[in-house]
């Protein structure tokens, strides 16, 4: 009887054990809870202003851990449970991700934090505002040309990136934190946080005329390294173009205003060989600024255009009061809240493992254990070679206006 | 394209040994034929066929696409008559052209001679194209049909069959991306065979 009970307590702990490690291999990504050691750059740096009516310790208080075991910045509601409103939105509420058990809270600037740590040399340090969350349950993706004619994968995208298209920082800075989470039925799955480099810094690329590349000025930091992909911004001759119509159409700001950051952006070993890669394409169709060359900061407010002549009224401009708004009105519909990614492709190239790689900020210099200044990355063991494995929209069908924002946002 | 290459010089080795197979079995037939009755038959068949992708991540169901099959053969006795077959199938989806390739041997066993009813079987290779996938693999047929007399040496009749593969990979270029890949599809479709 007592062998019997024996064996039984041996399989119910064999059993325990396996669920154990299935779970483990199941949260792996997931950051391992670590003791609290201070704040980060990135934490506290948003005070209310103008008509926002929360406190900025109620804001304070949407902050994570982040792996280092420094407090960042998080996800927040445009508006409080309490009623009181921030006056900016961080994109579509991580909770109803089904990557938010695994990964959590994400936190915001961990790769801003540790490049200088890295050795990079100079800091990036990016404002609160600029945070924006994505993500999509289930999308059915597209492989190789046929689409999804042949083959049935359905992925879970979450995705973070600093876009501020309040402000001319993007008009020359080129570096932007990125934290982009995918699992798909097909195997394909990473976790990756790095600030990649989006095109080339100190310019722009015409967001109507791809191929004219606008030299704007010194990038910050003035080493930023040259990226793939582009920042497609307005420019005043875009945007000018769109409203100020030859043809005596109607103003049209959605074409003159389409802002699209398309990344091209990778986590590579320290033998430069690739781990996993991605180009998802962050695109706003509102930014409350364009770019203008000669004028402050190089840059105008869209909203001005509204009580020009050309666009009084129309489009965009319909239902504002006749009374010229400022850029940062809540009234204005300039204010970067109508976002949407296109996810395209996903590549993965870890077949000989480990799952846990630690890279530098920029996503480079990939090691099996960590080193100062290294983010911590998640990697299938898996390659998805001849898969193509791309994806479409998310958020295309949805805007995050909410009460009280407002440019900046 | 080396894959293009070798993926042609696969369909056309299975080409090759089935036609091989076929003419043994045809000149054995038509050996047996010089003793008894038997003679060269050919038929065409048209149709419509549903085919099945499956794999962990496969898109498995497909709407009806237009099928033919081109067969020829010899007879083994009045209740055996073997050859060799060519089909294709082909659907459109989303853009998307995707086309199946057969080539096997095929017997039609009659029951009885008095009656219509023959059943089929066969094997032979399959080979499904879609943008840059491919997937090659062996094949077995089981199906059944009706013959109805038409006119002199011509019957016409119909035959339903079902064609499935397995034991092959996915593959885009040189890659292979999924393995353990099966493909079936059920033809209906309607014959006119030369007797």
């Amino acid at each position: 009887m007592s062998a019997r009970r024996q064996a039984w307590k041996r399989s119910l702990l064999l059993a325990v054990w396996t669920a154990a490690a299935c779970e483990s291999e199941m949260i792996e990504p997931r950051f391992a809870p670590v003791t609290e050691i201070g704040n980060s750059i990135a934490y506290g740096l948003w005070s209310p202003s103008g008509t926002d009516t929360c406190s900025k310790a109620l804001h304070d208080s949407y902050s994570v851990v982040g792996p280092d075991g420094l407090r960042y910045p998080t996800w927040h509601p445009a508006v409080d449970p309490t009623g009181c409103t921030f006056g900016h939105e961080h994109g579509r509420d991580p909770h109803g991700s089904r990557l938010y058990a695994e990964v959590g809270d994400i936190p915001f600037g961990y790769a801003n934090q540790h490049l200088v740590e890295s050795g990079f040399g100079n800091p990036r340090n990016e404002d609160h505002f600029g945070h924006k969350v994505e993500w999509e349950n289930g999308m059915l993706m597209r492989a190789g040309n046929t689409g999804t004619a042949t083959l049935e994968i359905r992925c879970d995208v979450l995705t973070k990136l600093h876009q501020g298209t309040h402000s001319p920082d993007a008009f020359t800075n080129n570096l932007h934190e990125v934290a982009y989470h995918i699992r798909c039925t097909d195997g394909t799955a990473f976790s990756a946080t790095l600030l990649t480099p989006i095109g080339t810094p100190g310019e722009l690329v015409a967001n109507c005329d791809r191929e004219r590349h606008v030299t704007v000025g010194p990038a910050t930091p003035p080493n930023s390294p040259d990226g793939g992909g582009k920042r497609a911004v307005p420019d005043q001759s875009c945007v000018f173009s769109n409203i100020n119509r030859t043809d005596g159409g109607e103003p049209r700001f959605d074409s003159a205003l389409h802002e699209s950051w398309e990344v091209s952006a990778s986590l590579r070993a320290a033998d430069g060989h690739w781990l996993a890669a991605f180009n998802p394409y962050y695109q706003v169709m509102d930014p409350s600024r364009y770019h203008a060359p000669g004028a402050d900061r190089s840059m105008l407010r869209p909203i001005d255009l509204c009580y020009t002549d050309a666009a009084r009224g129309k489009d965009r401009c319909a239902g504002l009061p006749a009374t010229p708004i400022t850029w940062d009105d809540e009234r204005s519909p300039f204010k970067g809240v109508r976002r949407f990614v296109d996810v395209n492709g996903n590549f993965v190239g870890n077949a000989d493992g480990p799952n846990v790689w630690y890279t530098d900020p920029l996503g480079g210099n990939g090691q099996t254990t960590p080193f100062p200044g290294s983010l911590r990355q998640w990697i299938a063991k898996r390659n998805n070679d001849g898969l193509g494995l791309h994806g479409g929209v998310m958020g295309n069908d949805r805007d995050y206006n909410a009460r009280g924002v407002r440019a900046p946002n | 394209m080396p894959f293009e290459r070798r993926s042609r010089r696969t369909l056309l080795a299975a080409v090759h040994r089935a036609s091989a197979l076929g003419l043994f079995l045809c000149a054995a037939a038509s050996s047996a034929g010089a003793q008894g009755q038997s003679r060269l038959w050919y038929e065409l068949t048209v149709g419509g066929s549903g085919a099945r992708l499956t794999c962990d991540y496969c898109a498995p169901a497909r709407d009806v696409g237009a099928a033919a099959a081109l067969a020829v053969g010899a007879y083994a006795g009045d209740r055996v008559r073997v050859g060799v077959e060519l089909s294709r199938w082909t659907y459109r989806d989303q853009d998307v052209r995707e086309r199946i390739k057969g080539v096997g041997v095929v017997a039609h066993l009659v029951p009885d001679p008095k009656r219509g009813l023959y059943l089929l079987g066969g094997a032979g290779w399959t080979a499904y194209r879609a943008g840059e996938f491919a997937y090659d693999a062996p094949r077995i047929t089981v199906g059944l049909g009706w013959d109805i007399p038409a006119f002199g040496n011509w019957v016409v009749g119909n035959v339903v069959a079902l064609d499935a593969a397995s034991f092959g990979s996915l593959r885009n270029g040189g890659t292979t991306v999924v393995r353990d890949v099966g493909l079936s599809a059920v033809r209906a479709s309607v014959q006119l065979r030369r007797r």
